[in-house]
Parts: C-alpha cells; sequence; structure tokens
C-alpha cells in the first residue's frame, strides 16, 4: 500500500552539510531536543511536552521563586505558566529555543503578579518583606548566608521590572540581549534597570555591612 | 551613601535628594524614556522639590518610567558610575589604571564587588529543590490533559468498518516507528485524509461512510551524519508502512518523509535525556 510517496524533500543540511547552522547563528538553536519536543508538543503529543515540563520545570520555579520571593506562589505561577504555554504551542514557530520562550511566560506572569501587589504597598515605607521562605529554613538563618539574607530583603526595594531584569541577568546568566527578548524591551532599556539595580542594591548592602 | 536616603521610594531607588538631575540627551532614547520626557523636563526645572516621586505615583508604573536620565551619576572624579561598573562588567576594569588609583571608583568598584559576593553565593544557593517538582508536574499534566489537542479522527481497519483513530494517536504510534531506527528523532507527524474533499471536511469527530478512505502521512526527522539521505527516507517510510499495516491497521497511501536536519553527534544531542521520558 504505501511507499508510493516518493518525494524526499530535505532542506539546507542535506546540500551542504553543517553551513545551513553556521549560516543562521540567530536561530538560536538549542543543544537539546526541545524543539522537536516543542513541535510534537504543539501537535497534541502531551508525552512531549511532559518531558519539557520535567526538563525546564527546575529552572522556571527557580526563575520564579526569586522573582516572588514565595515558593508557593512560585509554583502556582509556573504551573500556571506551563499550562498557558501548552495552550500556545500550536502557534509557536520556534523562532526563539523553547526556553527562552519559556523564560518569557514565566517573567511576564511573575511580573503580572508583582505588579499587581503594589498598589497595597505603602510606598512611605519600605514594605518589610516576608523572608523568602526558602529562606527561613535553620540553614539559611546561619550567619554565614547573612549576606544572601541581606540581599534577599533588599531584593524586596526593587520594583517588579528592575527585580526581573536584575534577576535574569545576574542569577540566571542571560544575555542583555536575551534579557531584552525575554521582557520584551529595548536594549537600553535594559541596561538601564540592571544598573539601576545594582545601584540599589550596593547601596542597601553596603548599609548592611 | 545610606540605604535610607531613599527609602520609601521602590520606584526610583538609588537616587538621593540631593543628587542633581542631569539631561538624558546623551542617552539614546528608549521605550523608557521616551514615555518620560514629561517627568524629566519637570524634574529638570525643580530637581529637588519630589516632584519626581509624584510623577512616579501617578503614572503608576514606577522604575520603569523612571528617567534615564536616572543613570547618569557622575562620581565626584568625573567618572559616570555606569561606565566604571560596565568596565568591571566586560571585565576591562584593570586597563583603566585611573579605576584603581582614584577613591571613587576603587570604592564604587569595592561597592559592586561586595554586592557580587552576595550574588553568587545566592546563585549557587537553589531555592528551588526537588521537592514538590513531581507534584508540579503531575498538576501542570493534570490540566493539560483537561485540554487535550487530539486532531482529526482517521478512518480505521477495512472500508466498511466504523472504527476511527484520532491524528494525535496515530502520530504518536508512526514517531515511535520512526525513532526504532538508530539515531533517528521524529518531529512534526500530519496525517490527512488523501483525498482533499474529505481532508476540507474533516473535523474533530469521527466522520461517516463517505470520510473513510486512505490517509497520507507527513513526518519530519532529524538524524545522525551516518545515514545517506537516500537511504534514512526510505528506512523510514518503511517503518511507518510497518506500523500503520500492523500495528494501527490504517490505509496510508503516502508517506512524505521531510529530512529537517543533520546531526554532527553520532548520538543526536539529548536523545539520551528523551529515554527517560519513555519516547524510545
Amino acid at each position: 500500500m504505501p511507499g508510493n510517496g516518493n518525494q524526499l524533500s530535505a532542506r539546507a543540511p542535506d546540500r551542504d552539510t553543517g553551513r545551513g547552522r553556521e549560516q543562521d547563528p540567530a536561530q538560536d538553536r538549542d543543544p537539546s531536543d526541545d524543539g522537536l519536543l516543542a513541535v510534537r508538543a504543539g501537535e497534541g503529543d502531551e508525552e512531549a511536552f511532559e518531558v519539557l515540563v520535567r526538563r525546564h520545570g527546575p529552572v522556571m520555579l527557580q526563575l520564579a521563586t526569586r522573582l516572588l520571593g514565595n515558593r508557593t506562589e512560585a509554583e502556582d505561577a509556573v504551573q500556571d505558566a506551563f499550562v498557558n504555554a501548552w495552550r500556545k504551542l500550536p502557534e509557536f514557530r520556534g523562532e526563539s529555543a523553547f526556553r527562552t520562550w519559556m523564560y518569557r511566560i514565566v517573567t511576564n506572569r511573575c511580573l503580572n503578579q508583582l505588579r499587581a501587589r503594589r498598589p497595597a504597598t505603602d510606598l512611605d515605607s519600605v514594605p518589610e518583606p516576608a523572608a523568602p521562605e526558602y529562606q527561613s529554613s535553620p540553614a539559611r538563618v546561619a550567619e554565614s548566608h547573612a549576606a544572601t539574607r541581606a540581599l534577599a530583603v533588599a531584593m524586596a526595594g526593587l520594583s517588579p521590572e528592575q527585580r526581573a531584569c536584575w534577576v535574569l541577568r545576574e542569577l540566571h546568566g542571560l544575555s542583555y540581549e536575551s534579557i531584552a527578548e525575554t521582557v520584551g524591551i529595548s536594549l537600553q532599556a535594559v541596561r538601564g534597570r540592571v544598573f539601576r539595580a545594582r545601584r540599589y542594591l550596593t547601596e542597601a548592602m553596603s548599609a548592611w555591612r | 551613601m545610606a540605604l535610607n536616603a531613599h527609602s520609601g521610594r521602590p520606584g526610583e531607588p538609588g537616587r538621593t535628594p540631593d543628587e542633581p538631575a542631569t539631561t538624558p540627551d546623551e542617552e539614546s532614547p528608549t521605550d523608557d524614556n521616551a514615555l518620560d520626557e514629561s517627568s524629566a523636563a519637570t524634574e529638570r526645572a525643580v530637581p529637588e522639590t519630589g516632584t519626581r516621586e509624584n510623577g512616579a505615583r501617578e503614572n503608576g508604573a514606577l522604575d520603569a518610567r523612571a528617567p534615564e536620565a536616572d543613570d547618569e551619576e557622575l562620581l565626584p572624579c568625573g567618572r559616570e558610575l555606569s561606565a566604571v561598573w560596565e568596565a568591571w562588567e566586560a571585565g576591562e576594569s584593570g586597563l583603566d589604571p585611573h579605576l584603581a588609583d582614584c577613591p571613587h571608583c576603587s570604592a564604587a568598584l569595592a561597592d559592586l564587588a561586595a554586592l557580587d559576593d552576595a550574588v553568587r553565593e545566592a546563585r549557587a544557593d537553589d531555592p528551588s529543590d526537588a521537592t514538590g517538582l513531581a507534584e508540579l508536574t503531575g498538576r501542570v499534566m493534570d490540566m493539560v490533559r483537561l485540554e487535550l489537542r487530539p486532531g482529526r479522527s482517521l478512518p480505521l481497519g477495512a472500508p466498511e468498518d466504523d472504527a476511527w483513530i484520532v491524528e494525535a494517536a496515530a502520530a504518536r504510534a508512526f514517531r515511535a516507528a520512526a525513532e526504532s531506527l538508530p539515531s533517528v528523532r521524529a518531529g512534526s507527524c500530519r496525517i490527512a485524509p488523501l483525498d482533499p474533499a474529505v481532508a476540507r471536511r474533516g473535523g474533530g469527530a469521527a466522520g461517516g461512510p463517505a470520510d473513510r478512505g486512505p490517509v497520507q502521512v507527513r513526518l519530519e526527522v532529524v538524524a545522525g551524519l551516518q545515514w545517506p539521505l537516500p537511504e534514512l527516507a526510505e528506512s523510514v517510510r518503511a517503518r511507518v508502512a510497518e506500523a500503520a499495516e500492523d500495528a494501527i491497521g490504517i490505509d496510508v497511501a503516502r508517506i512524505d518523509v521531510l529530512i529537517v536536519d543533520v546531526l554532527d553527534e553520532e548520538d543526536p544531542a539529548g536523545s539520551g535525556e528523551h529515554q527517560e521520558g519513555g519516547h524510545r
């Protein structure tokens, strides 16, 4: 029965192997097979999606915890972000890597939550931030972590936008370009926010020292 | 510089009240300061009256709207703080002797280095330990299974039967068949009725006898370099045909194989990780 489909369509790599990839560095190719799995998930393969959730869940939870300062809220945010990703995957064209795409969804979700929090805060008093839960375990209270703790407290004084840019840059090691793409602002705006966050944090930390 | 100098103004951390306002003109315009020309202008006119905070509160967006002028803080030696820190970030602070000689610059660098120490600790301190991750994945997948996208229904078995299979299930079987070949990974797999009229009618639900007929498969694969491409396409096609006939019982009239990438690696990246997901 089958076999009469006599089409062999191969894109660039079959004619000049390897060059295809070098020619297109903007493709932001995943080192892993995320791209394949994302396509499959977009076509309704929930098992492929589960592999992606397992693979990227830890980093996304890390990011959300750092942005929100609260593990429970972070878990909710990451859950929402992945469900949202499942819904949007049929339109995912793979212009960026799946991880970059997830960074964007999680960051936006957390930014919305942080912004929604702000009106409740009296701007004339520095909110006493609940020390993030992960900071509260006995080990974290130890003296050797005092600097980390002071940093976590200081981070609460950053605006949501500064916090997002700074966390992506300093704690997740993203390039300024990736952050601009993730947050959806200009490169210059990212640099400005990271600078202002650093200036605020150095001052806060020097007060602590 | 003390923390309390700007407490209560999270929208513009770091700015001390006695800081002279500078013009934003040297910065290239950004979406941020473009939105804020007005408040920057106000600030230039009355730099120390707190107009700025009011402005920030009014437009509610806080920092994002803080004028970029805020980024230009001159150290007493005339260097810009941002430039000094940028040199440090680029690993070039050693190239400029002034930075080490100048007390203001070296103090600024020491501040940043102290922050960096805390940052490095925070980076190593993974706030998301593995506890709860499995539960999180479980909750996500429970939600996903409420919103499955099974695709169209395709006819199974003989023409007189009334058996159907959803596209997603058939695609899963075909991908697995292709991946039974060494170093082959399958991506997109679309299956549609061969007859364009039927294909156009095709909705989600199982159709009537008129909707039955052979289907066509379009499968994208990635494979290791060791495969001669024509042989690869032929082998994939054979595996898919075999699965269609023996495993599923679906009448496949045409199989298009698209080789979308060739991997240099002996073993395509990620395949090891992939196995744990149970796809092989």
